[in-house]
């Protein structure tokens, strides 16, 4: 240790001392200001949350009274594969928990996005241009366009009877025969019939793409009327499906069977009820040995058999015999399913706690050779590192199924990019682009399928919250599979470390939206609900809470809000309650602004220490009619160049400072003395802030012989000057270079004002210039 | 209709669709003057998979990118490509276009062009219709410094083009 951070407490007195003299000249000459709110950026977040109650407690945690609703279905489909049609009908049985009389159940209708009347179109801005792509101008003007929407046959209640119900795009409203009352039931049925839209033309989260060979394979989901949610903080959430703005769906048990060819492979939200029944006695013993098979994955259906059926189908069409296929799932928010005669299907199993849960992929020969080498690798892999942060991953399968140009989720399946060349090899963007999405889609089993966050409201909490996890997971497969990411050495993660958020952050400001933005009306969607809450997250864990009080207080939010609904102030408050560490200043510049960070190095002045008293100290003196010898014993710092500055002070140590070397040798023992530290260079440092982020300073001093040290300032070191902070450095070595947040972790826009002696640094530009002409 | 108005217009509405979740089809072109070299660094950065595709079909279907063996034939392709489709005014004056490089950086491409003898300008107009031939939804985000000034431009294919003004 060569740094004394807590300078001689005589010394900093007499500092201080000089400083007043000028502030007091300065104060006469400007005008009174007037008066203000409390504009501290330190501030509580008293009027931007709401005031916890009996649902909700102030510690983040679900209230007393939390209640949430239930829907459990019971559906029977058919899937016509020659016409894409879905054919359906259900009966949900609604159960009301709230403390509510509900006049009127809300249930959603997604696929009406892409009904001939939707309104989705209308909203995006259009102008007439000169020339259009003749394409364009066909769709735009002349098609009549995809019928798409759901067909409603009929609404009827349990014994029968017809129920009045309004449709409001994709919401219905739902008229019960009386209004429902607090902890009762209500039972009804629903029948209805939609065209599955080639989400290849549509870019639907849902539907069919058609391979080379003509067979379709169908990644089916927002395929039934849903319920909405009723909850203590939206009442009925029924904000319209635009398109963009994911879903807010309620907990409940499935009972789905779903009818396709004789010749399909399937799988589903939920667990197979009848594995013996769609199963061939070869796949059954396949099944069995995957179960037991922890680090290869198992074929159920391998490539061969995929492409036979393939053959088969396109030689002889579609058969008419037919399979149906049941699952039931219980404590899920949605359903999915993945069905095609094209499928290769394969699994292993993975040890979550003292589970086994099984790792599957499925996925057409496109995907191959990436897929069948990485994907249930990938899932399993996932799982371990998102129960490591989370809670154990209380469902029994989760399952990772390719469709061409797709990341979407669903409780335990979801669709997934990433296809090679036709000749099988791939760049490195395909490779990474599906790892990453599987991931992704994956540990959205976590966040929002089991935390249960309103995506319609609160793109962040489910996609910020997972992509944050996301690189954790990242880096833990890497790590676990070195030879999927080489010649990398670390997951090259594109989100998550502070410098990737920087070029979005320092963007043109009416570009921007705060966090706390709706999906919808977000300029870049990316960035905005994905990149920059998980690089907010990254930084709490890496630089400002630390990994252990993060992990900590992460878990206990995912634990509070498992199988519940979450809002933001939920995870704030968590945050803040588990660890003890105020973070309303964070959540209020990183959620609820568009401030950004910008942290420097503004100036240095270095001092001198004598026993000679300095010009300043005189002209204090001669004002308040003082002399010399009306002062206590006094150590006085003298500026570098400054009038009372000579060059002997340069060679002078604390030794030769008389009034010190009185004091200690009249109050301090010699062992006493010996213990004491002997900083005889002194600094006076002053960091500025011209961004709105109150950050840490992570200040990193280096000495005349080339060692250094870090010294981190809390960002509370803002609390009383918002623009600029002075620091006294007293060292035993002298200082040659200061450098503010050496790493890059907080996310500083402009880096060019981080060192003193400033630094010249080439750019980017003339950097690779040089290399080139190098070469 | 305006770039302005154009640009409001996207703003306000957000052509993303669903699946833009996870595939954007967006580019950002960073560019600074350097007074002392009167040169205007441009860094153009691109998805590599995009630019791959774009190739493809302009040149030769076999074209790999950052996984195949002929990067010197597809430096060609893309230094044509490339400046065939980037066009600058410094006050109403041309800028020659010099190809530099390029590097591969995970899933992106950068592309490294330099305008040559460019005398200290008040205005700059920028016309990048790099991607605007793969995809009707490609946006090409525009960052220019100049005299301590940072002004952006987001062009798309209606609108590629937009005028900079540094007095």
């Amino acid at each position: 240790m060569n740094f004394k951070w807590i300078p001689i407490a005589i010394l900093t007195l007499c500092f201080m001392a000089v400083l007043p003299a000028q502030a007091q000249e300065q104060e006469a000459e400007q005008p009174r200001k007037p008066g203000h709110y409390n504009n501290n950026r330190f501030k509580q977040l008293y009027q931007e949350f709401s005031t916890p109650n009996q649902y909700r407690s102030a510690n983040g945690a679900p209230g007393p009274a939390y209640y949430q609703q239930q829907a459990d279905y019971d559906m029977t489909l058919e899937l016509d594969d020659a016409t894409a049609r879905i054919y359906g009908e259900e009966t949900i049985t609604y159960t009301n928990n709230s403390p509510d009389v509900l006049e009127y159940l809300w249930v959603q209708l997604d696929q009406n996005k892409r009904a001939r009347d939707s309104k989705s179109p209308l909203i995006e801005a259009s102008g007439a241009f000169p020339a259009e792509m003749t394409g364009n101008f066909v769709g735009k003007y002349m098609g009549e366009g995809f019928d798409g929407g759901f067909k409603i046959d009929w609404v009827k209640d349990a014994n029968g009877r017809p129920l009045p119900h309004m449709v409001n795009r994709t919401m219905m409203r739902v008229e019960m025969p009386n209004p429902l009352a607090s902890g009762d039931q209500f039972e009804f049925s629903i029948k209805w019939w939609y065209n599955v839209p080639d989400h290849t033309i549509d870019r639907a989260r849902s539907g069919y793409e058609v391979y080379d060979d003509g067979n379709k394979g169908f990644v089916i989901a927002q395929f039934y009327p849903r319920m909405a949610v009723y909850s203590d903080v939206e009442g009925w959430q029924n904000s319209q499906f635009w398109g963009r703005d994911e879903f807010a769906l309620p907990f409940g048990d499935f009972d789905v069977s779903i009818t396709v060819p004789a010749d399909h492979i399937m799988d589903a939200t939920g667990v197979l009820v009848n594995r013996k029944e769609v199963f061939s006695k070869e796949m059954m013993r396949r099944f069995e040995r995957a179960t037991q098979s922890f680090d290869t994955p198992v074929m159920i259906v391998t490539q061969a058999e995929a492409e036979a059926a393939a053959a088969n189908g396109v030689a002889n069409g579609i058969p008419t015999a037919k399979k149906t296929w049941r699952f039931k799932a219980e404590m899920v928010r949605d359903f999915g399913f993945a069905t095609s005669r094209r499928f290769i299907w394969d699994m292993m199993a993975v040890k979550i706690g003292n589970r086994d849960v099984m790792a599957v992929s499925m996925y057409p020969p496109e995907g191959n050779p990436l897929w069948e080498d990485w994907s249930t690798r990938l899932v399993a892999s996932t799982l371990e590192s998102y129960s490591r942060m989370t809670f154990d991953y209380p469902y029994h399968k989760a399952i990772s199924v390719h469709a061409k140009n797709q990341g979407m989720e669903y409780p335990m399946i979801c669709w997934n990019y990433g296809r090679p060349d036709k000749d099988g090899t791939y760049s490195e963007r395909t490779k990474y682009g599906m790892f990453g999405v599987i991931i992704h889609e994956v540990g959205h089993n976590f966040f929002p399928m089991i935390v249960n966050s309103d995506e319609r409201q609160w793109t962040w909490m489910d996609e910020g919250i997972n992509t944050f996890v996301q690189y954790v997971a990242e880096q833990d497969f890497g790590a676990q599979y070195p030879e999927a990411i080489a010649p990398n050495l670390v997951y090259p993660s594109r989100r998550g470390p502070a410098k990737s958020i920087v070029s979005y952050m320092s963007g043109d400001q009416d570009e921007l939206a705060p966090i706390m933005t709706k999906g919808l009306n977000t300029y870049n969607f990316g960035a905005n609900g994905y990149s920059k809450p998980a690089t907010g997250l990254n930084i709490l864990r890496t630089t400002l809470m630390g990994k252990e009080l993060f992990d900590y207080s992460f878990k206990t939010y995912a634990q509070r809000w498992m199988f519940k609904h979450p809002t933001p102030e939920d995870f704030f408050r968590t945050m803040e309650d588990a660890s003890a560490i105020d973070l309303d200043w964070f959540w209020r510049a990183w959620f609820y602004t568009t401030d950004y960070t910008d942290i420097g190095v503004k100036e240095v002045k270095k001092y001198y220490v004598t026993s000679k008293i300095n010009s300043q100290m005189k002209a204090m003196m001669a004002s308040r009619g003082m002399t010399e010898s009306d002062l206590p014993s006094l150590v006085y710092l003298v500026e570098e160049g400054s009038e009372d500055f000579d060059e002997s002070m340069r060679t002078q140590t604390l030794n030769d400072v008389v009034s010190l070397q009185e004091y200690l040798m009249d109050k301090m023992t010699p062992e006493e003395r010996a213990a004491l530290k002997t900083p005889n260079y002194f600094y006076e440092v002053t960091f500025e802030k011209p961004g709105g982020i109150p950050m840490p300073i992570i200040a990193e001093y280096t000495y005349a012989d080339g060692t250094s040290e870090r010294v981190t300032y809390p960002a509370q070191i803002w609390r009383l000057n918002d623009k600029s902070v002075g620091k006294v450095v007293a060292s035993q070595k002298e200082i040659v270079k200061i450098v503010v947040d050496p790493d890059e972790e907080t996310a500083d826009i402009d880096t060019s004002n981080n060192s003193w002696p400033k630094e010249e640094k080439a750019g980017e530009f003339q950097t690779f210039k040089n290399n080139i002409k190098g070469q | 209709m305006s770039w302005q108005k154009a640009l409001l217009f996207l703003l306000l509405a957000g052509t993303l669709s669903s699946l833009q979740r996870h595939k954007f089809y967006v580019s950002t072109t960073n560019m600074e003057y350097n007074i002392q070299a009167t040169s205007l660094e441009i860094i153009c950065t691109l998805f590599t998979d995009d630019l791959e595709a774009v190739l493809r079909q302009r040149y030769d279907p076999k074209i790999k990118l950052d996984h195949g063996d002929n990067r010197t034939q597809n430096e060609i392709y893309i230094k044509k490509y490339v400046l065939g489709k980037l066009s600058l005014l410094a006050d109403q004056k041309q800028v020659p276009l010099e190809y530099i490089g390029l590097a591969y950086e995970n899933d992106q491409v950068k592309i490294y062009v330099e305008g040559r003898e460019v005398n200290d300008f008040n205005t700059l107009f920028v016309s990048n219709k790099i991607l605007f031939d793969l995809s009707s939804e490609q946006q090409n985000i525009i960052h220019v410094k100049h005299r301590a000034q940072r002004k952006s431009l987001l062009l798309f294919n209606e609108n590629p083009n937009g005028l900079l003004n540094f007095n």
